[in-house]
């Protein structure tokens, strides 16, 4: 069983890396516990680490209590010491370049579960045990 | 009419009385009846292992009379959104809690499935990819709390 250690930013936002499978690539991923899915990404983060972006769309409830439709998508990543196929859900780019070092996607309770995740805002620590 | 039939394994495809006019309607659904066939065949051989549609979800499914007797007459689009949304909670009101559907609004055809993913990928299987339709999680509305939709807006 594996684990996933990651560290707290500047900002206070949890941040993990995510190993793609089959790529010598990984993803900064905000961990994000209001979000119920796998992975988050924009278009072009989806056309930059190869995650296929379906035809089948979605809704899902934005925390202001409003909806927005979302394409999905599939891919494969190394995750808790085991490749997984994931679910990701895809959003146009927004029409401003994200800065530099900010993360690439979000990580959903959907890939937390059922593993116990620790975040250490003293240490600035996170670990994502696997169980 | 429907094609929907009782499996050893939950993965099925449904078909509503909101579908195509006919002949074309027919003739696609015959193509489609031997690929589903295939499929069933494959699920029986137990590759998924969530419990099976039972017998009287598959009867409900199929006998939905006001929709067939509307079926020639539908002329208004709140008649038709009313038959839709009938129709959709016959088909995953007794749907397992994490299980997901994909409809394809055109023809009315229901892929349902253990997870999203595994019914996306019936649906291709099915249908071809790259044809439009709309997945839902049962039991478990996608949320989303934060994160991109704000960095999208301040960055």
């Amino acid at each position: 069983m594996g684990t996933v250690l990651g560290g707290v930013d500047d900002r206070r936002r949890p941040l993990v890396r995510v190993a793609l499978a089959e790529r010598d690539e990984s993803l900064l991923a905000l961990v994000d516990t209001g979000f119920n899915g796998e992975l988050y990404v924009t278009e072009s983060v989806a056309r930059r680490f190869g995650f296929e972006r379906t035809s089948f769309d979605s809704e899902v409830a934005l925390a202001g209590g409003n909806s927005a439709k979302v394409s999905r998508g599939r891919g494969s990543i190394r995750w808790l010491g085991q490749q997984r196929r994931v679910q990701v859900f895809i959003v146009d780019d927004p029409r401003t370049h994200p800065r530099e070092g900010e993360p690439d996607a979000l990580l959903g309770t959907g890939l937390l579960s059922p593993h116990i995740l620790l975040v250490d805002f003293t240490a600035m620590t996170i670990e994502i045990e696997a169980q | 009419m429907s094609s929907s039939a009782n499996s050893g394994g939950f993965c099925e495809e449904r078909q509503s009385p909101l579908a195509l006019p006919e002949p074309q309607h027919k003739h696609r659904m015959e193509t489609r009846s031997a690929v589903v066939q295939g499929e069933r065949d494959r699920l029986r051989a137990g590759r998924l292992d969530a419990p099976p549609i039972s017998d009287a979800q598959d009867s409900r499914l199929n006998d939905c009379p006001a929709m067939r007797a509307e079926k020639p007459s539908i002329r208004d689009l709140s008649r038709f959104c009313e038959l839709w949304l009938t129709r959709h909670e016959t088909v995953v009101h007794d749907l397992p809690h994490g299980s997901a559907i994909v409809v394809d609004f055109a023809t009315g055809h229901y892929v349902a499935a253990v997870s999203a993913l595994d019914a996306m990928d019936r649906f291709d299987l099915l249908f071809g990819s790259g044809r439009p339709a709309w997945a839902h999680d049962i039991g478990i509305p996608i949320a989303l709390g934060s994160g991109l939709w704000a960095l999208s807006s301040e960055a």
